[in-house]
C-alpha cells in the first residue's frame, strides 16, 4: 500500500493574468512506513503538493492513488482519503476553535462519526503522544495555554483522527529551539513506534537529515532532486543553486574539503563528522612524521 | 466560491484609460452617470452607446472581465426590464395571458435596461484599470476640499485602503481554515440550514480571532512608525493631472453638453 503520484500538474488562476504553474510534471512513490522530508523553498509548490494527498486541491492534470484508489475521481468519498492522509497545516495552531482542549481535540474523530468511547481513548492517547497532560489540560481554552502547547494540541487534533499517512508542513516554524527539538522528537517518535508514514515539509536541511528516509527536493514546482540524505547531500552544487544549501555538518565537511583536507562529504551527523576528521588529521599527522 | 469575488480585482495594463489620473476617472464615472440619467430618447442612447464602447475598447482589458462584473446583476436587470415591459400602461402590441406588453413598456425597458448594464460596465472600467491604491489616493484628494466642513477624507481614505488591502488576505485566511478544518474532517457543504450554520463556527471562531490579531499588529506597526493621521501626510507618489486628462475631461464635458440637448431637443 501507498501513495502513487503520476504525471501531476496543478495551476493557479487559469485564464488570468495571475496564471501560475504551481506544480509540474511530479512524479512519486511514498511506500507506507517511510520517512520523508519534503524541501524547497517558499513557491517551490510544496504546499500545494501536500494539500492534493488528501483531495484539499484537484489535481489540473494527472493522476493520484492512495492504497489503490483514485482520489481525482469523480464521486470518491474524501472524508475516508481524510481519515486516512492527515494534514497538520502550517501554524495549526490557528485552527483551533473550541471553548477546551478536550472538544478541540474531539473535533476530527467527531466528524468521523465515532462512537464516545473511541473518541475518548483517541483523544487521550493523541494528547499523550504531544506529551501533553490529559487530566491537566482537557478543560483548559485553547486560547490559553502557551504557544508551544497550542501547537501541539492542534497536532493532537489530526493525530486523534488515526491517520496512516501524516503529513506536516513545517510543523516547527515559529517556535523556540526547544519546542522545536521537542516536536521533531515526537514525531520521530511517531514514526517509530506507530509506523505512521510520515511526509514531513520543510525548509530546514538540518532538521530533515537526522530524521527523514529519503528527501524530495522541489524547485519551481518540480521535483529537484529524489533520494536518500547521503545521496541529496552530496549534489551541494545544486543544493547551493536553487538556493537550499547543505545541513550545518556537510557544511563543515565541504569547507574542510576545499581547504585541503581529504574528509568524505557524505556524512550526516556531528559524530560520524567528528570520527572523520580525527582520523583526517591523524593520518596527516602521520605524513608529515 | 471565494474565487468569484471581484472587488477591487484590477488588471494590469498601459492603456490610455490605465494612465489617467485617478481623479479624473472618478469625476468622468460622475458625469457619465449623470449624462446617462438625463438621457430620454434613442439618439441619446445611441450616442452613450457609441461612447461607452469607446471606453472599453481603450482600456483594453478583455470583455471577459466585463461580462463577469454583469453576471451578479443579470437577476435585477432582467426583472427591472421584465417589470417596465408589462406594468407601463399605453398601446398594447402583444398579449402574453394576463400580461400585456405595450409599446411605451418595451421602449421604458429596453432603456433600462441599456442604462443598467452601462452604469455597472463603466464603473468597472474605473475598478479594473485602477489599482485600489491610487483609487483611494483620488478619493482622499476629491473630498479634500470638504474637509472644511467636517468630512474626514483622510481616515476615510485610509479605512478604505486598508479594508481593501485585507479583502485578499482574509480570502487567503479564510480558504486555509477551511482548508485545515475539512482536513479533520469538517463538512462544508451538505446538510440542512442549522447543520450548514453549525458548520461555520469551527471557520469562523478562527477567522475572527486571526482578523482581530491582524488588526492590533497593523495598528502597532503604524504606531511605530509615527503614524498620526493625515495632518502634514507627505506621499510619494503624487498624484498629477496631464495633457491626457485635460483631453478627457473636455470630451466628458462635451459628452455631458450633448446629453442635455438631446433630452432639451427632442
Amino acid at each position: 500500500m501507498s501513495i502513487e503520484i503520476k504525471d501531476l500538474y496543478h495551476t493557479y488562476q487559469v485564464g488570468t493574468p495571475y496564471e501560475t504553474h504551481a506544480l509540474q510534471k511530479i512524479n512519486l512513490d511514498i511506500a507506507e512506513g517511510e520517512f520523508i522530508g519534503l524541501i524547497g523553498h517558499t513557491g517551490s509548490g510544496k504546499s500545494t503538493l501536500v494539500q492534493h494527498l488528501n483531495g484539499l486541491l484537484k489535481p489540473s492534470q494527472g493522476q493520484i492513488t492512495i492504497d489503490g484508489v483514485d482520489i481525482s475521481q469523480k464521486g470518491i468519498k474524501l472524508k475516508e482519503i481524510r481519515k486516512k492522509v492527515g494534514l497538520v497545516f502550517q501554524y495549526p495552531e490557528h485552527q483551533l476553535f473550541e471553548e477546551t482542549v478536550l472538544k478541540d481535540v474531539s473535533f476530527g474523530p467527531q466528524n468521523l462519526g465515532l462512537s464516545v468511547s473511541e473518541i475518548d481513548k483517541r483523544v487521550r492517547n493523541a494528547l499523550e503522544v504531544v506529551n501533553l497532560d490529559y487530566l491537566e489540560i482537557k478543560d483548559q481554552s485553547p486560547f490559553n495555554i502557551s504557544g508551544g502547547q497550542k501547537r501541539r494540541v492542534a497536532i493532537a487534533g489530526v493525530l486523534a483522527m488515526e491517520p496512516k499517512y501524516l503529513v506536516l508542513d513545517e510543523p516547527t516554524a515559529g517556535l523556540d529551539p526547544r519546542g522545536r527539538d521537542e516536536i521533531l522528537a515526537q514525531i520521530k517518535e511517531l514514526h517509530r513506534r506507530l509506523k505512521i508514514t510520515i511526509i514531513l515539509v520543510s525548509h530546514s536541511m538540518d532538521d530533515v537529515a537526522k530524521m527523514a528516509d529519503r528527501l524530495i527536493v522541489m524547485h519551481d514546482g518540480e521535483v529537484e532532486l529524489n533520494g536518500t540524505p547521503r545521496e541529496v547531500f552530496q549534489k551541494s552544487e545544486i543544493l547551493k543553486a536553487i538556493g537550499l544549501g547543505v545541513p550545518t555538518v556537510s557544511a563543515l565537511l565541504y569547507s574542510l574539503k576545499a581547504k585541503g583536507f581529504e574528509v568524505r562529504t557524505d556524512l550526516l551527523n556531528m559524530e560520524e563528522a567528528k570520527e572523520e576528521i580525527i582520523k583526517v588529521l591523524r593520518m596527516r599527522r602521520g605524513k608529515n612524521a | 466560491m471565494l474565487k468569484d469575488i471581484t472587488i477591487g480585482q484590477y488588471i494590469p495594463g498601459e492603456s490610455l484609460i490605465h494612465r489617467l489620473d485617478p481623479r479624473t476617472k472618478i469625476l468622468v464615472v460622475i458625469i457619465y452617470m449623470t449624462a446617462l440619467f438625463i438621457i430620454n430618447n434613442a439618439i441619446g442612447y445611441y450616442f452613450i452607446l457609441l461612447f461607452s464602447l469607446n471606453i472599453i475598447l481603450l482600456s483594453r482589458v478583455p470583455v471577459k472581465y466585463y461580462l463577469k462584473g454583469l453576471k451578479p446583476l443579470l437577476i435585477i436587470i432582467i426583472l427591472t426590464v421584465s417589470l417596465h415591459i408589462f406594468m407601463t400602461p399605453g398601446t398594447i402590441i402583444a398579449e402574453i395571458g394576463p400580461l400585456a406588453v405595450t409599446k411605451e413598456g418595451l421602449k421604458q425597458g429596453v432603456f433600462m435596461g441599456t442604462r443598467l448594464i452601462l452604469l455597472v460596465t463603466v464603473t468597472s472600467v474605473l475598478t479594473l484599470t485602477t489599482t485600489p491604491m491610487t483609487l483611494t489616493d483620488g478619493i482622499e484628494r476629491l473630498l479634500n476640499p470638504f474637509k472644511r466642513i467636517g468630512v474626514p477624507a483622510h481616515e476615510l481614505a485610509m479605512m478604505m485602503t486598508i479594508a481593501l488591502r485585507f479583502i485578499p488576505t482574509l480570502i487567503e485566511e479564510t480558504d486555509k481554515i477551511m482548508k485545515a478544518q475539512m482536513a479533520r474532517g469538517a463538512d462544508f457543504e451538505s446538510g440542512n440550514i442549522v447543520q450548514r450554520a453549525k458548520a461555520l463556527i469551527p471557520l469562523l471562531v478562527p477567522l475572527f480571532l486571526g482578523a482581530f490579531r491582524r488588526a492590533d499588529e497593523l495598528a502597532m506597526a503604524m504606531e511605530a512608525r509615527c503614524y498620526r493621521g493625515g495632518e502634514n501626510r507627505t506621499r510619494m507618489k503624487q498624484l498629477m493631472y496631464t495633457s491626457l486628462d485635460t483631453g478627457a475631461m473636455f470630451i466628458t464635458i462635451i459628452f455631458l453638453m450633448f446629453a442635455i440637448y438631446t433630452r432639451l431637443a427632442a
